[in-house]
């Protein structure tokens, strides 16, 4: 089953509980991967994009309190109402008074259903005959990250280059009725092994973004200490290290809740009882320069050595 | 003596200049703090975080989850806004992020940005309410 009857098949089930629920105004399902699989006629796109970037990082965040289950926000005009549905999130913007047990009961009914009725009609399918390749989905390509394994739309396939995508796009649009052979056929061709490890090797890296932390200020002064190198836990250093790849991250970006940035040498808190607390040891000068103080907030940045 | 008096003014001046923008943060800040600590002495609340424009401060029982919870919670808040401006939702009253082990609550005081972890029994809607 390839990803448009999927999509369609969610479509219908937010249609029908839009249709159950009068306090609902629109809806939206992303997969925890940020990655936009449905959403009904009246979602705003470029608001949906943004959303959906937006509460990806969240969610990933959201691992400290042992994943995202629910969120709720509430507005003065109205409210969103975020849900975990397996491995995928439901968007729900509801009016402010809006019955949210009722909208549970309905959500948290209807759309396991309809994923195990699509899981099972796709692995029924999957025995019976030549997997389909998957297409990459038409609906919203903004996420930046990989796809995660547990994604409900793997791949069966490497990916495909553009041009081929292009190509297979016609294809299908010039003989719709020779479908499921043809699609066959393209997953013979798709499966050349040089091309296709290629590109998937430089889409997963190429988005990468630098890594951030916001850290506690520590304050630290004394004759030999230089104003521009300041202290960070070893763990950080070496995790951004191994985040981009590189042998170690010898400058940061610091930015305070007030907008002033600097970029400083790195170096280990040498201190073992100030290890692992989540601090960033700036000496007292940029303290002053940046207008921090002991036990204020500020965002990290490594920065990439010149030629990677 | 003049020149002697006109140091002293200064002084005094410039204290003035430094402390009194401060002052009415710092008590609203206090205040806040106090309730804070009250609404933390509750049964399952495991910490807070404020956050202002100008400074932060952390409580948390659990000191090696600060950096999680003070990321998460940032995050949470700016998804929030993210949300409220794309589908004009008004002004963001609260926001209620509940996750697999505790779920967490942040609100707006004014210029402060209160965030309040706590374990999925307890009563946020009683938190939210002390804390409004």
């Amino acid at each position: 089953m390839n990803d448009e009857i999927y999509n369609a098949a969610l479509r219908n089930a937010l249609s029908g509980i839009k249709d159950a629920m009068i306090d609902l105004n629109w809806s939206f399902i992303l997969t925890n991967d940020g990655t936009v699989i449905t959403s009904d006629e009246n979602a705003v796109d470029p608001a949906i994009t943004k959303a959906a970037s937006s509460f990806q990082t969240l969610a990933q965040k959201a691992a400290s309190i042992g994943g995202l289950d629910n969120m709720l926000i509430a507005g003065d005009k109205c409210n969103i109402y975020v849900s975990s549905v397996n491995d995928m999130y439901l968007v729900a913007g509801l009016t402010k008074n809006a019955d949210l047990v009722y909208f549970r009961t309905v959500t948290g009914a209807v759309l396991p259903t309809v994923l195990k009725v699509l899981d099972s009609v796709t692995s029924s399918l999957s025995q019976t005959s030549t997997p389909t390749p998957f297409k990459p989905t038409t609906n919203i390509p903004f996420s930046q990250s990989k796809i995660t394994e547990s994604s409900l739309f793997k791949p069966t396939v490497p990916e495909t280059t553009p041009d081929e995508e292009d190509t297979l796009e016609e294809e299908e649009e010039t003989s719709p009725n020779e479908e499921a052979n043809e699609e066959v056929e393209e997953a013979q061709e798709l499966q050349v092994p040089t091309s296709s490890s290629t590109q998937r090797t430089e889409t997963t890296k190429l988005p990468e973004e630098l890594p951030s932390q916001q850290l506690i200020v520590d304050r630290f002064s004394g004759l030999m200490v230089k104003a521009d190198t300041i202290q960070l836990d070893v763990e950080i250093l070496k995790r951004w290290s191994e985040e981009l790849d590189v042998e170690s991250i010898g400058e940061v970006d610091i930015e305070t809740f007030s907008g002033k940035t600097v970029r400083c040498k790195t170096k280990t808190i040498n201190d073992p009882k100030l290890e692992g607390r989540g601090l960033i040891r700036i000496p007292e000068k940029t303290c002053q320069s940046l207008d921090v103080r002991r036990g204020e907030l500020v965002r990290v940045r490594p920065v990439l050595p010149e030629g990677d | 003596m003049p020149p002697t008096r006109k140091k002293t003014i200064q002084i005094d001046e410039d204290e003035q200049v430094d402390w009194a923008p401060k002052i009415d943060e710092s008590m609203s800040a206090s205040s806040l703090r106090t309730v804070l600590d009250r609404v933390k002495s509750r049964d399952g609340i495991i910490g807070y975080i404020i956050r202002g424009p100008t400074s932060a401060s952390i409580d948390i029982k659990d000191p090696s989850k600060i950096i999680d919870y003070a990321a998460l919670s940032a995050e949470a808040m700016e998804t929030g806004e993210t949300l409220s401006g794309s589908f004009d939702m008004g002004k963001v009253s609260h926001i209620l992020l509940d996750g697999r082990s505790l779920k967490i609550l942040l609100l707006k005081k004014g210029e402060q940005e209160l965030t309040v972890f706590m374990e999925r029994n307890v009563d946020h809607n009683a938190v939210c309410k002390e804390l409004s």
